[in-house]
């Protein structure tokens, strides 16, 4: 009998939740804030699975349906995000945030 | 000549000392298997140690002139210490060391470990992608995040889902992002500029305040748990849901995933500037 | 009736509380520290006479007061002879107390006797042999301190105070040996004596845990010692109520290092505790034979027993008199006095006995081979000595403890007697130890002859001398010992041991005849052939004291002569007749060894030594049978030291002996006689007055099993292969260990100090200086951060956005 429950799932979920929010928020790299974004999807989508598994009524499959939304979504977000990264280099010449700060003017 | 004849000696010394140490391990073995008695089997041990003490004073002891009687009073001196070793090795020593053994093997199972297994490699992983100064490298971890996810969806009765996060996360974003490293020229060049850090401390205060949070939240929550969580395969059953109860989010997903074609087509295309001085030869 | 109180009161000694007891051992400290404080200066202002009258009179005040004890006990009833007297406590852990307190029973007052009165008799002999040593002062502190810890060791009456002497017999030991330090190779044997005797106190101090362990229990309702489980019994939690203290019979019961207390605990049958420890049980060892083979080990060490025997002819570079006192008559017999002082335990564990005697009998003839061909006469000594004491552990070892105190007291006078002789020898050839170049001294130091010879024929074990009865005790008691692991060892000891003697008789004689018959053959030259023959041999003439501190002693010794009436044993003979022979003694302190031609004829030496080497002759000649007249030649009762001992040795009445008739040990009488003539003969034939070229034939012959037995079968080599090297090697590797490890552990704590002031600096620079700094600057510094918020940059916001949301759920929790 395993010991593993649903904090574990809960607790590496929140792990890697904040590990992405860290990425997303210090990172000085367009890039690497996209990593940062697909690591919090992950941790979504484990929580969204482990509530399935260990807490939704017996035959539902409403969290994993969504975790394949996210997929979906995520796909689409990261082809859309590249592309502009790309537009941005082009603008710029560099994907330095700190960089392209026309907010502030 | 000299050099000879020591040569020589040196290897009956050797010889023997190999003739030694067969000879104990082969009354050893010849008592475990053959039966043979006690006392034969300690008096052929003893000869065996002789041989061998003989045999390492050639190469070691050399201030001792180890021959005749005081040979063997000196190897019977190195019986005894052995054997007493033996004894403390067999009786005392190796009983206590399996015995240990057993009982962390018993604290342990390997399903857990394996458990343990995928989430150390997930937020390994993750903290790479995190903290990594080389922006490849991050890449790299993120790589070995969304392998360990995956295993956690299996443990999680999610098949499909796991298949999907290898195929999309693995095989299609992670090559997307490598992609869009390369065409911006980030790789190279002073590596801490490629993938420096704004406000590290901050953000670690930041993250370590959302884990313990989530943490405490996961832990003290008084969580319904189903009795017996199932394992069963849910690829088709998701098939049928995807063209029954979520047809139309499935539809729109369909619409959002052309509309992101098309429009980061658009946005990452080129412009084609009017200025002459950019044409190449 | 009768006989049932009387043996119960014998299971159960009491003591008699006699206060005066610790002015025996507190005159000899008191002697030592006068000399140790003021020697010096008493030395160059009165001459060395102070010196030694301090040390002296310190000893024989000592003895008088043990005479005194010695006639309290004398009179009192067997049962009484339990002297005690309890000082102060020095302290109390839980139920233990440890006393600095003081016991006499029947065997320590033998011991007290013999240390007191021997010491006091080597002191007047050393008066003379050391006349002419600077260091007057520091030789007799030295011995007054090694009384004085011999005496702690022998009275002390529980482990703690023992070992206090025991570990105190060391260091005088030390210092004895390497009195004259300025001699590397003197230093070293010292410093070799006091390293092997560390292994055997280690395994006396382990033994002694084990015991104290063991030892701990409860006394239950059902009149039973029961174990307690380890410290997380009730009882080391204080929770249970003090269990009863006194079992039935009176006998004071818990842990204790009391050596009457433990002695009545385990004879004393109602209290269960014997039984309880022969069950128990370490590592699958019976716990008993532990503690008393690591007791053993401890006695091993000290008397110098295989293995660890080879310090004690190594200490013979010390004075000749410090030989006699520490190295034969007292100080190694206390470990055959340590295993008879704890019979009760060695009685319960037939291995642990099995182990003291097969290990005392081959000492005895191991050493005793090597004796055969050494020509240094206190090396033939010392060799001589180490095999007197496996006798004694042979004695010990098959529960004849009677008859192993008794060789001990016996072998005390008659060794010290030799060793006295040996030094009246050397004196009298100016420093010569090489019975090579002794030889036709009879004419020349006749009183010295006389003396050597009946010690010798003690030693030997010829009828009305004492060794003849203290030896064939102990062998007819091997004989017929059946209390061993097996009932074949008790004669093999006894074949082994006859052999030892035979051994024994052969080289003493042949000591005897190579010194005192022939011609003197000192006036040659040296022969550095033989010196190249005996590599191992301490140089002979390194003895002298001449030979290192020549220049400075020479000029010391003016400088207190001149002081110094008595001492002017100089050339005009105006001392004393005592120091008529004494004429060439000076010489030796300015001569080197190469003008050992010109120190003339050898000369017997002055009275006070030819007195005390007189005294101890008489002694050894008639103490064998006023103590050990034998039950079996008539007389009614058994030997008088026997009786004497017995509230002592309360286990030797549960020894098992083989009941044979008088007539078979009249017949083993004669064995012995036989076996002591044999030697005596073989030794006549081969070297009286160093006529026969047999001894050189046969060493011809065998030259290589000549060579090993000279060498002393290369134990010494063999030691520096394994243990000198392994420990040098060992050193090395806690040296690495220290460097990188130690000092790792320290530069990284330093560290963190380091670190510690850096943080305690930020916080005074920042807070503190802050504070005051920070008023001033605040409204400025708002405005400033206030317009620093709109930055431009979305991670900014992120950051504060999800921050914003951490803290309210966190607040949100806490105000919950």
């Amino acid at each position: 009998m395993s010991s593993i429950g649903l904090p574990h799932f809960l607790i590496v979920g929140a792990a890697l939740f904040a590990l992405g929010m860290v990425t997303v928020v210090t990172r000085r790299n367009a890039v690497g804030i996209l990593m940062g974004v697909e690591l919090i999807l992950n941790a979504a989508n484990l929580n969204f699975i482990a509530f399935n598994h260990f807490v939704a009524t017996p035959g539902s499959l409403a969290g994993q349906v969504f975790s394949i939304f996210v997929i979906v979504l995520a796909a689409a977000e990261a082809a859309i995000a590249l592309a502009i990264v790309l537009a941005i280099y082009q603008t710029f010449h560099t994907i330095d945030v700190q960089d392209t700060d026309l907010l502030r003017q | 000549m000299a050099t000879a004849s020591n040569l020589r000696g040196w290897l009956v010394r050797l010889a023997v000392l190999a003739l030694g140490l067969f000879g104990m391990a082969g009354a050893a073995g010849l008592h475990k298997f053959a039966h043979l008695g006690l006392g034969l089997t300690l008096f052929l041990e003893y000869l065996a140690i002789t041989c061998v003490v003989w045999g390492i004073n050639g190469f070691v002891l050399r201030t001792l002139p180890l021959r005749g009687v005081l040979l063997l009073v000196f190897s019977a001196a190195a019986f005894g210490v052995l054997f007493l070793l033996a004894y403390f090795l067999r009786s005392v020593m190796a009983p206590f060391l399996f015995d240990a053994a057993g009982r962390f093997i018993g604290l342990v199972h390997l399903v857990d470990l394996a458990f343990y297994l995928f989430a150390v490699m997930t937020i390994a992983g993750a903290a790479g992608c995190a903290f990594s100064r080389n922006i490849i490298y991050s890449a790299w971890s993120l790589l070995f995040a969304f392998m360990g996810v995956a295993g956690l969806y299996v443990f999680l009765g999610a098949d499909f889902p796991a298949v999907a996060q290898v195929l999309i996360y693995v095989g299609g974003i992670l090559v997307l992002i490598l992609f869009a490293i390369m065409l911006t020229k980030q790789i190279g060049g002073d590596p801490k500029l490629t993938n420096a850090h704004l406000a590290l401390p901050m953000g670690a205060a930041l993250a370590a305040a959302t884990v313990g949070t989530l943490t405490y939240m996961a832990v003290m929550a008084p969580w319904k748990i189903q009795a017996a969580p199932s394992y069963e395969p849910v690829s088709g059953a998701l098939g049928v849901a995807f063209l029954t109860d979520y047809l139309l989010p499935f539809e729109v997903a369909s619409v959002v995933l052309l509309a992101a074609l098309i429009g980061s087509v658009i946005i990452a295309r080129k412009e084609i500037k009017e200025t002459s001085d950019a044409v190449s030869p | 009736m009768e006989h049932e109180l009387a043996s119960q009161n014998e299971a159960v000694a009491r003591a008699i509380e006699v206060s005066w007891l610790w002015l025996i051992p507190v005159f000899p400290l008191l002697g030592s520290a006068l000399n140790a404080f003021l020697g010096l200066r008493l030395q160059r202002a009165y001459g060395k006479r102070v010196n030694h009258a301090i040390a002296v009179g310190a000893m024989l005040l000592s003895c008088m007061v043990a005479e005194i004890a010695f006639w309290k006990m004398f009179v009192a009833a067997p049962q009484d002879r339990f002297f005690e007297n309890h000082l102060w406590t020095m302290w109390q852990s839980g139920s233990l107390q440890v006393d600095l307190s003081f016991g006499l029973d029947p065997l320590g007052m033998m011991m007290t006797m013999i240390v007191t009165h021997v010491a006091t008799l080597i002191h007047v002999y050393s008066t003379g042999y050391m006349a002419d040593e600077p260091a007057y002062w520091r030789f007799f502190m030295w011995l007054n301190l090694f009384v004085f810890s011999m005496l702690l060791l022998v009275m002390g009456s529980n482990f703690v105070v023992m070992f206090f002497g025991w570990e105190g017999v060391g260091l005088c030991s030390y210092g004895l040996i390497g009195f004259w330090y300025e001699d590397l190779t003197k230093a070293s044997a010292a410093m070799k004596a006091f390293v092997v005797n560390r292994f055997g106190d280690f395994g006396f101090i382990i033994g002694l845990f084990i015991l104290f362990w063991s030892l701990s229990g409860v006394w239950s309702k059902t009149n039973q010692y029961l174990p307690e489980r380890g410290l997380g019994s009730a009882l080391v939690r204080g929770t249970s109520p003090e269990p009863a203290r006194v079992s039935g019979s009176g006998t004071t019961l818990g842990p204790t290092l009391e050596f009457r207390e433990l002695r009545n605990q385990v004879s004393d049958e109602s209290t269960g505790m014997a039984d309880r420890l022969k069950g128990m049980t370490l590592w699958g060892f019976p716990v008993l034979a532990l503690i008393c083979i690591l007791f053993f080990v401890g006695a091993a060490g000290k008397s110098a027993q295989l293995p660890l025997y080879v310090w004690l002819p190594d200490a013979m570079a010390g004075p000749t008199p410090v030989s006699a006192l520490i190295h034969a008559a007292t100080m190694v017999t206390a470990g055959v006095y340590m295993v008879a002082r704890l019979n009760f335990l060695f009685a319960l564990s037939p291995p642990a006995m099995t182990v003291v005697a097969v290990t005392g009998v081959l000492t005895a003839l191991f050493a005793a081979s090597i004796g055969f061909f050494q020509y240094d006469i206190k090396k033939v000594l010392a060799y001589s000595t180490v095999s007197q004491l496996g006798f004694m552990f042979i004695g010990v070892g098959v529960g004849a403890y009677w008859a192993g105190v008794f060789h001990l007291m016996t072998h005390a006078f008659f060794k010290a007697c030799l060793f006295l002789g040996s030094g009246s020898v050397i004196l009298a050839c100016h420093h010569e130890q090489d019975m090579r170049k002794l030889g036709g001294l009879r004419k020349y130091t006749p009183i010295t002859r006389w003396t050597y010879l009946a010690a010798c024929w003690a030693i030997a074990g010829f009828p009305w001398a004492s060794g003849f009865y203290s030896k064939d005790e102990i062998l007819w008691k091997a004989w017929t010992a059946d209390g061993l692991s097996a009932p074949w060892i008790g004669p093999a000891i006894y074949v082994l041991g006859a052999i030892a003697a035979l051994g024994t008789s052969f080289y003493m004689f042949r000591s005897y005849y190579m010194t005192f018959t022939g011609e003197y053959r000192g006036h040659g030259g040296h022969e550095d052939k033989e010196r190249l023959e005996d590599p191992h041999a301490m140089a002979a003439h390194s003895h002298a004291d001449a030979a290192v501190q020549a220049p400075s002693s020479a000029a010391a010794v003016q400088q207190v002569a001149a002081t110094d009436v008595a001492h002017q044993h100089d050339h005009s003979h105006s001392a004393s007749p005592a120091h008529d022979d004494h004429g060439a003694a000076p010489a030796h302190d300015d001569h080197a060894h190469d003008a050992h031609g010109h120190g003339g004829e050898p000369h017997e030496s002055p009275s006070s030594m030819t007195y005390v080497l007189a005294v101890l002759a008489f002694a050894a000649v008639v103490a064998g049978f006023v103590f050990g007249w034998p039950a079996a030649w008539g007389g009614g009762h058994e030997p008088a030291l026997e009786r004497w001992l017995a509230p002592s040795l309360p286990a030797a009445e549960h020894v098992k002996f083989r009941e044979l008739g008088h007539g078979t040990e009249y017949l083993f009488q004669f064995f012995g006689l036989a076996i002591a003539s044999l030697g005596w003969f073989a030794a006549r034939v081969l070297y009286l007055d160093n006529q026969s070229t047999a001894p050189a034939r046969l060493k011809e012959m065998f030259p290589r099993a000549w060579s090993v037995v000279f060498n002393k079968y290369y134990v010494d080599e063999a030691y520096q292969a394994t243990v000198v090297r392994g420990s040098l090697v060992l050193s090395r590797i806690l040296y690495w260990l220290d460097q990188n490890l130690i000092d790792g552990i320290v530069n990284g704590v330093g560290f963190v100090g380091r670190s510690v002031a850096y943080v305690d600096k930020v916080i005074d620079e920042r807070f503190v200086d802050g504070a005051v700094n920070g008023l001033a600057n605040l409204t400025w510094n708002s405005g400033k951060q206030l317009r620093r918020l709109q930055t431009g940059h979305i991670q900014s916001y992120l950051f504060g956005a999800l921050g914003g949301a951490i803290a309210f759920v966190i607040i949100q929790y806490v105000i919950r």
